[in-house]
């Protein structure tokens, strides 16, 4: 297990334990983590587990595949740090990485 | 199907499809238990009961589709972005997905619903009652959905015309030949008028959803077809789902006073109730998928050409899943785990639309008419094999 950071746009934060080896999304499902919807369950379908990494953990995060940045694309305010949680595989070296939540889906 | 391979579900071949509209919840959630893959003699289908089965099917895009020539909502309204999968999959729902963000819903659409909403409200506030259905609920969706294409309002007549010929062709699995000729005569009236709009909002652009797909630079337009054909199915799917969200919410709240007497002093509770809504009294009842690759799953060996019925109602009140499924109950802390809008690649686009659409529907009714709440003598459940809903709702409150 790993501990992971989810912040809202009011600076708000929620700690939460993911297990390693599951999606981001997964996890913050899990932990009933708000603005992270997931409606399509993991299908890169409808951009609603959107987060930005925190520029310190964008190098272990890594970036978004071709089909993942074809759906940020047309989220709101996309950046390169713009992931799709249920894209993210929780590694051992996300100890404490950070995630920004996006206000679109709250 | 053979006579032997039908014998492996007897409950199956005895189900009697028309008993399932008063109150499907019994068999359905006896045949999950007992065969949570069913084989349904009448319908010629296989059910899918239990949540994590619909889910898994609901995902598998490489076995199991919407968009084959056996499937109703290809048979009435063609290619569209129900229809396809892959990359024509994201190119359709990329164009059109901006407007059914929660943000972008918030700050541009709501304050226009919440017109919508007031000036019905305004037309019978003072007579003390009123069938809800034809005055209310059914209108507030045809309304919106005016509203994000950019068509006048004066439209509402005829396409809730158009939109019941289509509503009784996708529950036509009995694939009625008059029923499936009727909405093809509406589709094609549909799509003349459609591309009316689209020529007027090219010469006279809005912010509209429709003006951005007409007007999108060239190299990344949809075809007018293309346009057309996404622009109904998005049409078809924001009516009567959000019709009867609204009216099985308050056929739920006035059969749990308790709960509506909560609601009534703190209206921030209507997320969860029309969560909860959606999982207890699920306006559609099931979402069908068609194999494209012979597969097994569950210990069925489903056959290319086989359609398989994801029953969302009987998912949804899973006992694996959710304690007391029967219950109505929006302080279940599992309220989101339901599959109402069904989920994976298809999962609804306007889902968000809808629960925007319902939620201001329900506060401002609460909020307008002091307590209001369905006629008791006059009650009536939600009914209906693929769309459930009341058939008409008596609302009174005090004035």
């Amino acid at each position: 297990m790993v501990e992971l950071v989810f912040i809202d746009s009011n600076d708000q934060r929620y700690q939460v334990e993911g297990e390693v080896g599951r999606s981001l999304m997964e996890v913050a499902m899990d932990n009933m983590v708000p603005h992270i919807l997931a409606d399509c369950g993991g299908c890169i379908s409808c951009g609603t587990c959107r987060v930005d990494v925190v520029e310190t953990w964008q190098s272990v995060v890594g970036q978004a595949t071709a089909s993942e940045a074809d759906l940020i694309e047309g989220l709101d305010q996309p950046t390169p740090a713009s992931r799709l949680a249920c894209q993210v595989t929780v590694t051992e070296e996300m100890q404490g990485a950070e995630f920004l939540l996006s206000d679109e889906f709250c | 199907m053979t006579m032997a391979e039908t014998n492996h579900f007897p409950l199956g071949a005895r189900l009697s499809v028309a008993s399932l509209s008063k109150d499907p919840y019994p068999q359905l959630l006896e045949l999950q238990h007992q065969e949570p893959i069913s084989w349904i003699a009448e319908l010629n289908m296989y059910y899918v009961l239990r949540h994590s089965d619909v889910e898994y099917i609901l995902k598998d895009a490489e076995h199991f589709i919407t968009g084959t020539e056996s499937s109703l909502v290809y048979d009435t309204f063609g290619e569209h972005m129900m229809t396809v999968e892959g990359k024509q999959h994201q190119r359709y729902k990329g164009k059109v997905r901006k407007p059914f963000m929660p943000k972008f819903i918030r700050e541009n659409i709501e304050t226009e619903i919440t017109c919508l909403v007031d000036s019905l409200i305004d037309g019978f506030q003072n007579k003390g009652q009123i069938e809800l259905r034809s005055a209310f609920a059914s209108r507030i969706p045809v309304q919106t959905m005016l509203q994000l294409f950019g068509l006048p309002q004066q439209d509402e007549k005829y396409l809730r015309c158009w939109y019941n010929d289509f509503e009784r062709a996708l529950a036509n699995f009995q694939w009625d030949e008059a029923i499936r000729s009727k909405a093809k005569t509406s589709v094609e009236e549909f799509h003349q008028h459609l591309q009316q709009s689209i020529g007027h909002l090219r010469e006279h652009p809005n912010a509209s959803l429709l003006s951005s797909l007409a007007n999108a630079p060239e190299a990344e337009r949809l075809t007018d077809e293309e346009i057309r054909h996404n622009a109904l199915i998005i049409f078809f799917g924001g009516i009567s789902t959000v019709e009867a969200l609204i009216l099985n919410a308050l056929y739920a709240l006035s059969t749990h006073a308790d709960v509506f007497e909560r609601v009534r002093k703190d209206l921030s509770l209507l997320p969860k109730v029309l969560e909860e809504t959606v999982r207890w009294a699920a306006p559609v009842q099931s979402a069908t998928r068609h194999v494209v690759k012979d597969c097994e799953y569950g210990g069925v060996k489903f056959k290319k050409g086989d359609t398989v019925n994801c029953m969302l109602n009987a998912a949804n009140r899973d006992p694996e899943v959710f304690s007391d499924a029967n219950r109505f109950d929006i302080d279940r802390p599992d309220l989101r785990r339901h599959i109402g809008f069904a989920t994976g690649g298809h999962s609804c686009l306007g889902s968000h639309l809808a629960r925007a659409e319902a939620r201001i529907a329900l506060e401002r009714l609460i909020t307008r008419l002091p307590n209001c709440r369905m006629d008791p003598g006059r009650a009536s459940a939600p009914e209906g094999y693929e769309f459930r809903q009341p058939l008409s709702l008596q609302l009174i409150w005090n004035h």
